[in-house]
């Protein structure tokens, strides 16, 4: 476990010799290795299974699995014994698709799977897994670790590298932390609590992970009603408060992020209305929202947030470049001083405003983000999807502190996550969608992990029936 | 670093230079692509229709007459007087009739102890001779003889080299009277037109459906081939029992003529 | 709200002459001299008297590379300009011969230049979905074959009345009028793509236009902009063209559009879009018509010089690509 940056995936890299460690030795079930190459790791049996799968998408799940070491007879490929080969290593993780299905038409959490079944088809005796659970619902997370409880009854030896305690706790036996590229420490799990941990990993004692504050709602700032678009969400009712945080969540899929964008301007819904602070307003592209003040951070900070290639500087002023333009000429002062206020506002990690935004590390990216949001500074409605994805515990803290204070300062705040501490812990109210339509609505006080799943797996056989 | 990318870019201009030195006149040493045909042969005699094609240089006449055409534009453009530069502007590279055309051309100069430039435009289009003829205007030559793709677009800048100084005359293909001062033809015009359709007469044996295929539409040579040959026609009664079914151009590629020789011959089989 | 680590972050801009000098504008302006000392060395008639008589046709051309460059910065491509520039020629002749007053042929030319860049325009945002290479692949051909029939069987006509055109091909002492109206375009375009609003959010939608567009940027709109502007630029290209021919035939304008790609590739613009300044595509174009003139005044073959343009494109390419991987080596051995 470690923090973004801490050194965990070129640690593993070396482990499965695709970099070359300078100083030091690796030993191999009890024998010194020296590799050369990630072939010659894949050969002594260890394989690696990255959060990002490097999988190939108009292949089928078989080419995919035996990609390199085809099973082949004189020389021809073996197709009909490879598919029931891969068939074979499916059923054992328990998947819902055939091994004939095409890699591209998977989600994610079943290309991870194929990703396993890749390393199980190795007979790799060790598997590295790098994340797996940042991309997966709660329900997929479960599933994942019951494989790797069958693998660890197997045999195989697993290092499974995550942010998450829970991951930690349930699965593992022992746990190595990094923090900014050194070794810590290995400790037993059943003797560590929380707080060593986030120590170890952070290098300081964060106390409340979850600060928010108790803020009295206010006027209602969002309304939408019966809003709908045909084949992604259907009837949806939500409204948001000034000072509140609400919560919307459910299982991958279940349309969260379209509503928002649609309520945004980027895809337009078929029926419903949209009501500001009680008035109807017409949305139809991004520039409408955010001149009505909703303001959006994306769920791909990547490839919708930022511009990677962009300094921090502009990519913060890209939505107001004209409202800080004297004439139509843009005013590169006043963007750069405007820009650093509020990177520096939220505590952004960098050297200038000049960095490209490529050169942070995931958390730092959200905060550039949300200093981008910050900047338009006619908001009234925050929309965050999944805010702290891919976020290391230090940055998430002050994230949510950054939260709770606009909560204070009279914003209204919708946030969408898949991550039930997150949700139970910051969320005045949660909505909760099940394909395309929202199934319940509860109060703090309500709220429970059990109740949250009940909605957002309610009726999901009646649901395939009617469709959305 | 960038000093390496800055001096390679240095020496890379310099080696420039060296390529210079082969590139010289400009002559038929190169023409590296494939030849610009003018037209393609006429297909076979079984059946009684036959595509026949406008051919600059098959008539045997045609050798003849060059090298006194390239003499006749040479004295035309400087006079039999020793030193000068003459310069010899063909329809495009890779032109089989042109480039005989300027080597007698260079052999009737050089014998008159002149120095010939030929150059071959990159496109056989008006536009590529006149970035040409303006390149000789700033050299300053003694005289021009051009072999035009257009009758009338070069008159700009062929007035612009009289107004130098410039004497202007054409070769093979004309331009338009106030570009010149005179215009070589390598046979009559009435001749060819002649010629031409005893060919399509023969080759026919009398009677059937026949074509033109063209090169450049604009230019002025094979124009007046064609328009010569639709006069004997009508006039002759012996060529009743022939019809003219299409003029095409080629536009002197050498993929065109071919591909529109074969469109022929399947629609007039049909 | 400030802060909790109380860290700041440095807003000052580094910029110095050194780095203005290596960067690839600068490197480009460094060979422009060399190119003009080489010509004057090789041609003892390169003079700028002659270099601007030959200019104009080269000149007609450079009118594209602005708005090209407006859409390669975006990331796209628009390879029918050159057919459009026929047709805009092949109306603006018949305009003529049908008596229109020059004012009128004019507006004519312009017209049907800015119409094409429309439908462009038009197809390029109402189908997203498809690469501009392959939309405008199909306008390329549609609007050479409208000008093919509009030209007839003979494939080209001539203007009857000269005198129109012959205006506009007249020159202020050496220095013809089409190249004071290309400076004054390279101005305009520059400043907009460098200093205004619109010129940043060029470079935002080329280097991610799903990010442009979740943060506001009117992207459909600027593509449909850019598309119409270089449809109106062929129009003025066109008239320019048919100044110095008086005739407008089937092969106008062919390959312009390549040229136009050329420079502003060689200028540093990326056909990825996001990257490169305008600076350097003028600077190119100027270069590469420096070159041409020069060589073809030493009568060097044309496939050569267009082989050499072409090798020096490839380099142009190339050479970046073989910087950065430098570079990169540099920074991991340092890091190590």
């Amino acid at each position: 476990m470690g923090e973004n940056g801490a050194g965990k995936s070129t640690f593993i890299k070396v482990i499965t010799g695709v970099h070359k460690a300078e100083e030091g030795e690796m030993y191999l079930f009890g024998e010194k290795v020296d590799f050369k190459g990630p072939k010659d790791a894949q050969q002594a049996g260890i394989a690696a299974v990255y959060q990002h799968p490097t999988s190939y998408p108009d292949l089928t799940v078989t080419e995919n699995i035996f990609m390199n070491h085809e099973i082949k007879k004189r020389g021809i490929i073996q197709w009909k014994q490879m598919n029931e080969e891969a068939q074979g290593y499916l059923d054992e993780l328990d998947a819902d698709f055939k091994s004939t299905a095409e890699m591209g038409t998977l989600s994610v959490a079943q290309q991870q799977m194929v990703e396993i079944a890749k390393a199980i088809s190795t007979h790799a005796k060790i598997i590295i897994l790098d994340e797996p659970t940042a991309a997966l619902t709660a329900n997929e997370s479960q599933k994942l670790y019951k494989i790797v409880d069958k693998l660890r009854d197997s045999g195989v030896s697993i290092i499974f590298i995550s942010h998450r305690f829970e991951d930690m706790y349930r699965l593992a036996a022992r746990v190595t932390v990094f923090r900014d590229s050194q070794y810590i420490g290995t400790y037993d799990v059943d003797g560590i609590t929380n707080a060593d941990l986030i120590k170890a990993m952070v290098g300081r004692e964060i106390n409340d992970l979850f600060p928010k504050p108790e803020v009295t709602p206010g006027e209602e700032m969002l309304r939408i009603e019966h809003f709908s678009r045909i084949g992604y969400y259907k009837d949806v009712n939500l409204h948001v408060k000034a000072g509140e945080i609400v919560g919307l969540t459910g299982l991958v899929g279940a349309g969260r992020t379209e509503v928002v964008e649609s309520v945004c301007g980027i895809t337009k819904q078929n029926e419903g209305k949209v009501f500001l602070q009680g008035r109807e307003v017409t949305i139809n592209n991004p520039t409408d929202a955010m001149k009505n003040g909703i303001i959006l951070l994306p769920e791909d900070r990547q490839k919708t947030g930022l511009i990677l290639s962009w300094g921090l500087g502009r990519n913060v002023t890209l939505p107001i470049v004209k409202k800080l333009s004297t004439n139509g000429f843009t005013n590169d002062k006043k963007e750069r001083e405007l820009s650093k206020k509020f990177l520096e506002d939220v505590d952004t990690k960098a050297v200038t405003i000049f960095d490209p935004a490529s050169s942070l590390s995931g958390g730092n990216q959200q905060k550039v983000v949300v200093a981008k949001a910050l900047a338009q500074d006619n908001m009234k409605v925050i929309i965050m999807d999944e805010p702290t994805k891919g976020v290391d515990v230090g940055a998430k803290a002050e994230i949510y502190a950054i939260m709770g204070e606009l909560a204070q300062k009279g914003f209204a705040i919708i946030m969408i996550s898949s991550e039930m501490p997150e949700i139970l812990g910051m969320s005045d109210r949660i909505y909760v969608m099940c394909n395309g339509r929202v199934t319940g609505e509860l109060s703090k006080d309500e709220a429970s992990q059990e109740a949250i799943l009940e909605f957002a797996m309610e009726k999901s056989s009646k649901k395939q029936k009617e469709g959305v | 670093m960038k000093k390496k990318v800055l001096s390679a870019i240095l020496s890379a201009a310099m080696a420039v230079t060296l390529l210079a030195g082969c590139g010289g006149g400009g002559s038929s040493s190169e023409a590296p692509s494939s030849a610009a045909k003018e037209s393609s042969a006429a297909s076979a005699a079984e059946e009684p229709s036959a595509a026949s094609s406008a051919d600059e240089g098959s008539a045997a006449e045609g050798s003849a007459t060059e090298s006194s055409a390239a003499e006749g534009s040479a004295t035309e453009g400087g006079g039999a007087a020793g030193g000068g530069t003459y310069a010899f502007v063909s329809k495009s590279a890779g032109n089989p009739f042109n480039e005989r055309e300027a080597s007698g051309f260079e052999e009737a100069v050089q014998a008159l102890g002149g120095t010939a430039i030929i150059q071959h435009p990159e496109a056989a289009t008006a536009d590529a001779q006149i970035t040409v003829i303006q390149s000789l205007i700033s050299q300053g030559v003694d005289s021009i003889c051009v072999a035009a793709n257009d009758e009338n677009a070069l008159q700009a800048a062929l007035e612009d080299a009289a107004a130098a100084g410039i004497k202007v005359c054409s070769v093979d293909s004309t331009v338009n009277v106030a570009s010149r001062l005179t215009h070589v033809n390598q046979a009559g015009v009435t001749e060819i037109g002649q010629s031409l359709m005893d060919a399509v007469y023969d080759i026919a044996g009398g009677e059937g459906q026949w074509a033109v295929l063209s090169a450049t539409s604009q230019a002025a040579n094979q124009n007046a081939w064609i328009d010569s040959m639709k006069e004997i026609m009508a006039a002759d009664d012996k060529y009743a029992n022939l019809e003219l079914v299409e003029v095409a151009y080629g536009d002197d590629g050498p993929r065109n003529p071919q591909t529109r020789h074969r469109l022929f011959c399947r629609t007039i089989r049909t | 709200m400030a802060g909790k680590s109380g860290r700041t972050i440095s807003a000052t801009p580094e910029k110095t002459l050194k780095k203005a000098l290596l960067s690839w504008e600068g490197m480009l302006f460094v060979l422009f001299i060399a190119v003009n000392i080489f010509c004057v060395c090789i041609s003892p008639v390169y003079n700028l008297t002659n270099v601007l008589r030959e200019m104009p046709k080269y000149l007609a051309e450079i009118f594209l590379l602005f708005p090209m460059a407006y859409i390669l910065l975006m990331g796209e491509i628009d390879i029918s300009v050159g057919s459009t520039v026929c047709l805009a020629a092949t109306m603006a002749c018949l305009a003529s011969n049908a008596g229109l007053p020059f004012i009128g042929v004019i507006l004519v030319s312009l017209i049907v230049g800015t119409i094409c860049g429309m439908i462009n325009g038009f197809l390029a945002t109402a189908f997203r979905e498809l690469p501009t290479m392959i939309i405008t692949l199909g306008t390329q051909i549609v609007f050479r074959g409208i000008a093919e029939i509009a030209l007839g069987d003979g494939g080209s006509i001539s203007v009857t009345n000269t005198a129109g055109f012959s205006a506009i091909a007249k020159r202020v002492g050496p220095v013809p009028y089409v190249f004071f109206l290309v400076i004054i375009c390279a101005v305009i375009f520059t400043v907009i793509a460098e200093r205004r609003v619109f010129g940043r959010n060029l470079y935002a939608i080329g280097s991610n236009a799903k990010t442009a567009f979740y943060s506001g940027v009117k992207v459909n709109r600027m593509l449909f902009i850019s598309y119409s502007v270089l449809g109106l630029l062929a129009g003025v290209s066109a008239l320019f063209l048919t100044s110095a021919t008086y005739a407008a035939n089937t092969t106008t304008g062919k390959g312009f559009e390549m040229d136009a790609i050329a420079m502003a590739v060689f200028g540093g613009i990326s056909t990825a879009g996001g990257k490169g300044k305008l600076v350097g595509g003028i600077i190119s174009a100027f270069t590469i018509t420096c070159l041409r003139v020069g060589l073809g005044q030493i009568n060097m073959n044309p496939q050569v010089i267009l082989i050499i343009l072409g090798a020096l494109l490839i380099c142009a390419v190339l050479l970046p690509n073989i910087s950065q991987s430098i570079s990169d080596k540099k920074k991991k051995a340092s890091r190590a």
